[in-house]
């Protein structure tokens, strides 16, 4: 496979690679340093071999790069609490099962876009300050003048808001297809 | 099995950080159970890679294509946090990231035409002379320019706030959410709202259908006390209930309130204190809920279900109380929790540890706080012969009463019997006295709870064991049926018990096992102890008696030659301040 071909594919993925990064570790700057590892391997490696399966081969490697970096945090010992191992594994499962499908990743990216807008404008505010601005919920209850949990409860509020809007939009979109 | 809602609560609030270690054992173990549930959280992988990683790196892309790197705007930087031992690597990966992102680009984007394959190739050139030349902080450029969600999702869209309808409109809860935190209700409100209540008229929100079950009654109150609801606030009236999702009130310095669940658990709240979310609906039903936005709360949370302990929340973490009583404080900075009697597990929410809590312990979990176990000044005493408060503790006094031999002393027994004057007893009764100096408590604490362990040797299918206060004086080794101590007899048929019988109960005591069993004293009960220990000659000890049908109750007396197993009364107690 050439490099183009394995870039275009490795980024056509890439919201499943960073979203499983970040629910390993927790931490958007690891899940960003190891994606970029992972980018450096398979440009590196990819055109040298002949693979298969490349979508099995690129999580194959991410994965391995995820828990690579969780063994040497917990060589560091950081002092945060690892992660429950039974949900690592299940991680891992989710990641390996997980449908490589190219259209429906960009369905998914276009409703995206389009459930944003749909927000409230309060609940915008604090996923702003939150994924954008990187503030903690303390900070952020302080912005909006409301409580730590609130906030931290309006923002999984949100998260399933947009997980809905997005599954509901992927599907009327294929039923309208079909 | 599962349900799709617990699944997603799961999965939301793991992606949030708020997920504690028994749940992440739950969520781990529903993933590798069901395809259904990784197909679910697959979904939400790929939402939380699209909101954090992906956007920001084409729009990166889309932006600035062919810009030079190294200028990133400078206000930014130090949101940047990254690690030493990283940088060459970054600015290599950094390099080929741009390079990928600008080949996709031209693979996707075509309707681009201006990102010609100059654009991309002078993107390497660029990253590789940044690299080439050692410099650390154009490594960092590249990475923030290269890979900060810059925008992430949501400020691009910032501008069609009027379009946006409202997702939250069906939400029941938004409006609440509303209602939340103290800016939330500004002062003129709360007047408006209280005034038609207090003066009894029917405004204020509609009555709910009857069949509707409270999750909590406001027991007593005192002062201004509100109940919030999704309608807003109005002033409580004791008995007033609370719905799923409501919340209480104490206004100002002087206004107090107890509310209680229908199992008897009940929470006395402090002035100045907000209690919001009770057993909200929206979390998945796992025992009693509340969060604890200020103030100050004490709680006497009955025994719960092992898997459904109740579930405190503040600002600042999480208390999980299986059947305990604790107080907790919350200001605007910090959450302490102080175990009066039982276990609870305390877990900050800013990083999820958490401690375990024992009787007369407490934490505080806030910023700059550290997490630790701390002994409370001397708030639960336990008295206990041999062993409590310290090993020379000898200040136990117990006796038996028989009823079949009247003249005869058992203070010196290892056994106290209790039994009514049932057939199998042949209509004699047996009564136990049993009596702890509680003088090492200072005057003036005041008794919040106090607990009775007996040691069961025989428990009885058919007896309850009632306990009363014993009012009249006794000596352990001249005490009978007839005497309170020698020449003087009781004088009355209720032997130590003052008056005629009608004495209200402190407590009741059915063991159906043998071994330890404890029973609480109730308020009566409390308000007994709390007179011993301002008025220490008044403490004659409790009287335990029978009511019912069957063999005795047989317990361990002080004289037992394991201190483990004698009477021990634990009082908790808040100092005199």
């Amino acid at each position: 496979m050439t490099g183009d071909a394995l870039a275009h594919q490795l980024l056509r993925h890439q919201n499943l690679y960073m979203g499983y990064l970040i629910a390993m570790t927790r931490n958007r700057d690891a899940a960003e340093e190891i994606f970029q590892n992972v980018v450096v391997v398979v440009l590196r490696e990819g055109p040298k071999q002949t693979i298969r399966d490349f979508g099995a081969w690129t999580k194959e490697i991410v994965r391995r790069q995820a828990l690579y970096y969780l063994r040497q945090k917990s060589r560091n010992a950081l002092k945060v609490r690892p992660t429950n191992p039974t949900l690592l594994d299940g991680l891992s499962l989710v990641l390996g099962e997980a449908e490589l499908d190219e259209e429906l990743a960009s369905r998914e990216e276009r409703a995206l876009r389009e459930c944003v807008r749909k927000l409230p404008e309060r609940s915008r505010e604090m996923v702003t300050l939150r994924y954008d601005q990187r503030q903690s919920f303390q900070e952020i209850a302080g912005a909006v003048g409301s409580s730590e949990l609130a906030v931290q409860r309006a923002l999984c509020r949100v998260r399933k808001m947009l997980h809905d809007c997005i599954q509901n939009k992927v599907l009327a979109a294929q039923e309208a297809r079909s | 099995m599962f349900t799709r809602e617990r699944l997603e609560v799961l999965i939301t609030r793991y992606l949030d950080e708020c997920l504690d270690p028994d749940e992440e054992q739950e969520l781990g173990e529903l993933l590798q159970e069901s395809s259904e549930a990784r197909s679910v959280m697959a979904s939400y992988l790929r939402l939380e890679g699209a909101r954090l990683g992906r956007k920001g790196l084409r729009e990166w892309t889309a932006d600035r294509r062919g810009d030079a790197l190294a200028q990133a705007p400078p206000g930014r930087m130090s949101r940047f946090r990254t690690t030493p031992s990283l940088s060459w690597g970054l600015g290599l990966a950094a390099g080929v990231v741009v390079v990928v992102s600008g080949i996709l680009l031209l693979q996707r984007d075509h309707r681009d035409s201006r990102n010609s394959p100059r654009d991309a190739e002078s993107g390497i050139l660029a990253a590789s002379q940044v690299q080439a030349r050692g410099d650390g902080t154009g490594n960092l450029l590249e990475k923030e320019s290269a890979l900060s969600p810059e925008s992430g999702f949501g400020s691009s869209e910032r501008g069609s706030a009027q379009d946006g309808q409202a997702v939250e409109k069906d939400d029941p809860r938004s409006a609440q959410a509303q209602t939340e935190g103290p800016r939330r209700v500004p002062k003129r409100e709360e007047g408006r709202v209280a005034k038609p209540a207090a003066k009894g008229s029917v405004a204020g929100p509609a009555p709910l259908p009857q069949t509707e079950a409270y999750a909590a009654v406001v027991e007593r109150m005192e002062g201004r006390v509100f109940v919030v609801s999704g309608a807003g606030r109005r002033l409580a009236r004791p008995g007033d209930g609370l719905h799923s999702g409501d919340g209480l009130d104490t206004d100002g310095p002087k206004s107090q309130a107890v509310m209680a669940y229908p199992d008897g658990t009940s929470l006395e709240l402090e002035a100045e204190t907000q209690i919001r979310s009770v057993n909200d609906r929206e979390l998945p039903a796992k025992g009693k809920q509340l969060l604890l936005n200020r103030g100050a709360v004490l709680a006497r949370v009955l025994k719960q279900p092992v898997e459904q302990p109740m579930c405190l929340r503040t600002p600042h973490g999480e208390v999980r109380i299986p059947g305990t009583t604790l107080k907790v404080v919350v200001d605007a900075a910090s959450s302490r929790v102080e175990v009066l009697e039982g276990q609870a597990k305390l877990t900050r929410s800013a990083d999820g540890r958490a401690v375990e809590l024992s009787t007369g312990h407490f934490a505080i979990a806030g910023s700059g706080v550290d997490l630790i176990v701390r002994q409370s000044a001397g708030l639960a005493e336990s008295f206990q012969d041999g062993l409590y408060p310290t090993a020379q503790y000898a200040g136990t006094r117990d006796t038996e009463l028989s009823e079949k031999d009247p003249a005869r002393n058992f203070g010196t027994a290892r056994i106290l019997e209790i039994d009514s004057n049932d057939a199998r007893s042949k209509r004699k009764t047996r009564w136990s006295l049993l009596r702890w100096d509680l003088s090492t408590i200072p005057a003036g604490s005041r008794v919040l709870a106090a607990t009775v362990t007996l040691n069961v040797i025989d428990p009885s299918a058919g007896q309850v064991c009632m306990v009363y206060e014993a009012e009249r004086s006794w000596s352990e080794t001249e005490a009978t049926w007839k005497v309170g101590s020698a020449g003087s007899p009781w004088k009355i048929r209720s032997g130590p018990v003052g008056s005629d019988g009608s004495n209200p109960c402190l407590g009741q005591f059915a063991p159906s096992t043998k071994g330890e069993s404890a029973f609480a004293l109730n308020e009566i009960g409390l308000a007994t102890v709390q007179s011993w220990i301002n008025a220490p000659q008044s403490n004659f000890g409790i009287l335990l008696t029978a009511s019912g049908t069957g063999d005795g109750i047989r317990v361990t007396s002080r004289e037992g030659v394991v201190p483990a197993t004698r009477p021990k009364l634990t009082v908790l107690y808040a100092p005199r301040k």
